[in-house]
């Protein structure tokens, strides 16, 4: 569904913020997209989104190419921005508004969101918290009918029931046909929702893979001794003794901390070449 | 290209971008009437003017311009911060239509609500008239030379101020402002030395003695009148579109 | 919804699902509700409770009527039994006995240990 190949992107003569990127994500996958500050999360949404155009390289996003916005491109693709802004209108008025430009818009869904994040129609946007405008502006987004949803943060400046509630709603919004993408450094409010973890270091791909082909390639246990060294990659110490990711030899797949695995990539990426290729 | 234009989507579009412009102009709008009035009673008690019957014409100039000006410099303002440009930008429509829409309502729909204000202030002016003092101004001629001069500087000018709000992140409209009268002062100036140059009966010579000052004096050489409309045209008005056709590219390629 | 680290998210989902039909929460020949509301319910990818619900069919446990649902096998109580179990003795066990190892416990202090829950329950 969003084929990018040798993309690379760079402002102005600087530094380039992605460079030669090629992976492939199809629909009906969840994507985590993970990686360190600046590393160009948020760039590669701006570029999948037509809101940044590639320096070099292709990238295609349901036959389109998003930077020339063609309504047919935007009316399938709805991106919640870190960084968002509403009108200063009521909640009601702003789904009169813009629900019109996307002909699949779901009215049941998006009154269905609103009430699970405890939000009024009739409540007037600019009086609301930043966390109140994000759970609006989700509630568009999980309603808008879209095929690929964006995400940059999108439990930032949620609650902790709220997050409950997006993961309930985006749950119920995942389909064959769809295709979601989450950027994030909280790794553990979307964890159970990820089927896809695209890890970017240094502005490369380091990592895309499904989370069950590395649930079967590497596990993580807590335990009170470190395990043999051998099957070890990586640990780190907790009130119960270690926390650790390990070689998983057992044939099945096991459960596996994506955190960890985030922690320990950033400090010996070899783990990628060494236990997953 | 038949996804570029759908009338039904750019009604949408049209209608959204209605409901989304910019309130400051309308803010002006309104403020302008009270002070309108304010000139205009405290001219109708003094005895000392002059210009009286110009007044209406000139109030209505500097409003119409004023207003115009900021209008058209401020369309483009949600593209001025990152979340509303994203916003905007990511509404379903093509590059066509978010332009056709905001130039519509720039060049048309605005400078309309501006003269019927105008008109209707008026009105009530007239209604508000008090015995010791009444507005004694002749009505507008709106069909006069004079007026026909005011619309045309205004239609040239606005595309500057529209160009100018989206190439300036800060402060669009007074950069613009600024641009364009240096760019008159620079022109003006290479008019006057052009003049001086050539000889007075080449036709570069007239030409540039005429064009000097338009419209004010009526030519009496009617080639020499076609010479000088021709120039106004190409020099100025052909320019002035392309700045306005120039947006839609500005548009397109606009990246955040 | 706590999820224990000692296995995949997808085989805790199925476990917790054989743990309701055993209780009774779903008769055998009840449908079960679908995998979009289960997965709903966990906040979880819908792709992750299918394979949670395709283990289970494979253990007998429920029955695949397409385009209607997943309905409780009439064993299925059984199985769901015999799958737990086997689970417990798989997974919990082996650091069951690795700890009474450890510590030095023995089986007469065990057995104490549950008569003891076994009293407790009864109060």
């Amino acid at each position: 569904m969003i084929a990018i190949s040798g993309m690379s992107f760079r402002y102005k003569s600087r530094q380039p913020v992605l460079d030669n990127l090629t992976f492939n994500m199809e629909a009906g996958g969840v994507y985590g997209i993970l990686g360190a500050n600046g590393v160009g999360k948020t760039t590669l949404l701006h570029l999948i989104g037509g809101l940044l155009f590639p320096k070099s390289g292709q990238i295609s996003v349901d036959g389109h190419a998003p930077r020339y916005r063609s309504p047919a491109f935007l009316e399938q693709v709805f991106y919640v921005p870190v960084d968002f802004d509403l009108p200063s209108i009521k909640v009601g008025v702003y789904q009169k508004r813009y629900a019109p430009f996307y002909p699949k818009f779901n009215p049941e869904a998006w009154s269905n969101a609103l009430q699970t994040f405890g939000i009024q129609p009739d409540m007037r946007l600019q009086a609301l918290s930043f966390g109140q405008r994000k759970k609006v502006l989700l509630s568009f987004a999980l309603a808008s009918g879209c095929r690929i949803l964006l995400f940059d943060e999108p439990t930032d400046g949620l609650d902790i029931p709220s997050k409950d509630s997006f993961r309930r709603l985006l749950s119920a919004q995942i389909d064959e046909q769809r295709l979601a993408v989450i950027t994030t450094h909280h790794v553990h409010d979307v964890a159970m929702l990820l089927d896809q973890l695209i890890i970017l270091q240094e502005h490369r791909l380091l990592l895309q893979a499904s989370i069950a082909d590395l649930a079967e390639n590497i596990r993580t246990v807590t335990s009170t001794q470190l395990p043999p060294e051998k099957s070890l990659l990586y640990s780190e110490r907790v009130p119960g003794g270690y926390h650790c990711l390990l070689r998983n030899t057992e044939g099945q797949e096991g459960p596996l901390d994506l955190e960890l695995l985030f922690k320990a990539l950033q400090i010996s990426p070899e783990i990628v070449q060494n236990t997953l290729r | 290209m038949k996804n570029a234009f759908n009338f039904q989507r750019f009604l949408r579009v049209l209608r959204l971008s209605w409901q989304t412009q910019p309130v400051l102009p309308y803010i002006v709008l309104v403020a302008g009437i009270p002070i309108m009035y304010l000139i205009l009673s405290m001219e109708a008690r003094s005895p000392f003017v002059t210009l009286r019957s110009d007044n209406p014409f000139l109030v209505f100039n500097a409003y119409f311009w004023i207003c115009g000006w900021l209008y058209a410099g401020l369309i483009y303002s949600e593209l001025e911060k990152t979340g509303t440009a994203t916003r905007y930008l990511m509404i379903p429509a093509s590059n066509l239509e978010r332009w056709l829409a905001k130039s519509l309502l720039a060049v048309l729909v605005f400078p309309l609500i501006t003269w019927l204000t105008f008109n209707l202030a008026f009105k009530g002016f007239e209604i508000l008239s008090l015995r010791w003092f009444a507005f004694r101004y002749p009505a507008i001629d709106w069909l006069s030379g004079d007026m026909f001069i005011s619309f045309f500087i205004f239609y040239l000018t606005l595309p500057a101020a529209y160009a100018s709000g989206l190439t300036w992140k800060r402060f669009g409209i007074l950069k613009g402002f600024i641009f364009v009268f240096v760019l008159f002062i620079i022109l003006y100036q290479f008019i006057q030395a052009g003049y001086e140059q050539f000889p007075y009966d080449s036709g570069w010579g007239v030409l540039l003695q005429e064009v000097n000052l338009p419209f004010l004096e009526k030519n009496s050489n009617a080639a020499t009148q076609t010479n000088v409309n021709l120039f106004w045209l190409l020099a100025a008005y052909v320019p002035s579109l392309l700045m306005l056709a120039s947006t839609y590219f500005f548009i397109r390629e606009k990246e955040i | 919804m706590e999820f224990q680290t000692q296995t995949a998210i997808w085989m805790q989902i199925a476990q917790q699902i054989a743990t309701r039909i055993m209780s009774g929460e779903w008769a055998p020949g009840e449908r079960i509700p679908s995998v979009r509301e289960l997965a709903a319910e966990v906040q979880v990818n819908p792709n992750t409770v299918v394979r949670s619900v395709t283990f289970l069919q494979e253990a007998g446990i429920i029955i695949n009527q397409r385009g209607v649902g997943y309905f409780v096998a009439e064993d299925g109580v059984a199985k769901a039994r015999e799958m737990r179990k086997k689970a417990f003795s798989d997974e919990m066990l082996p650091v069951f006995f690795q700890t009474i190892d450890q510590l030095g416990i023995q089986w007469d202090e065990l057995k104490s240990w549950y008569h003891q829950y076994q009293n407790n329950l009864k109060q």
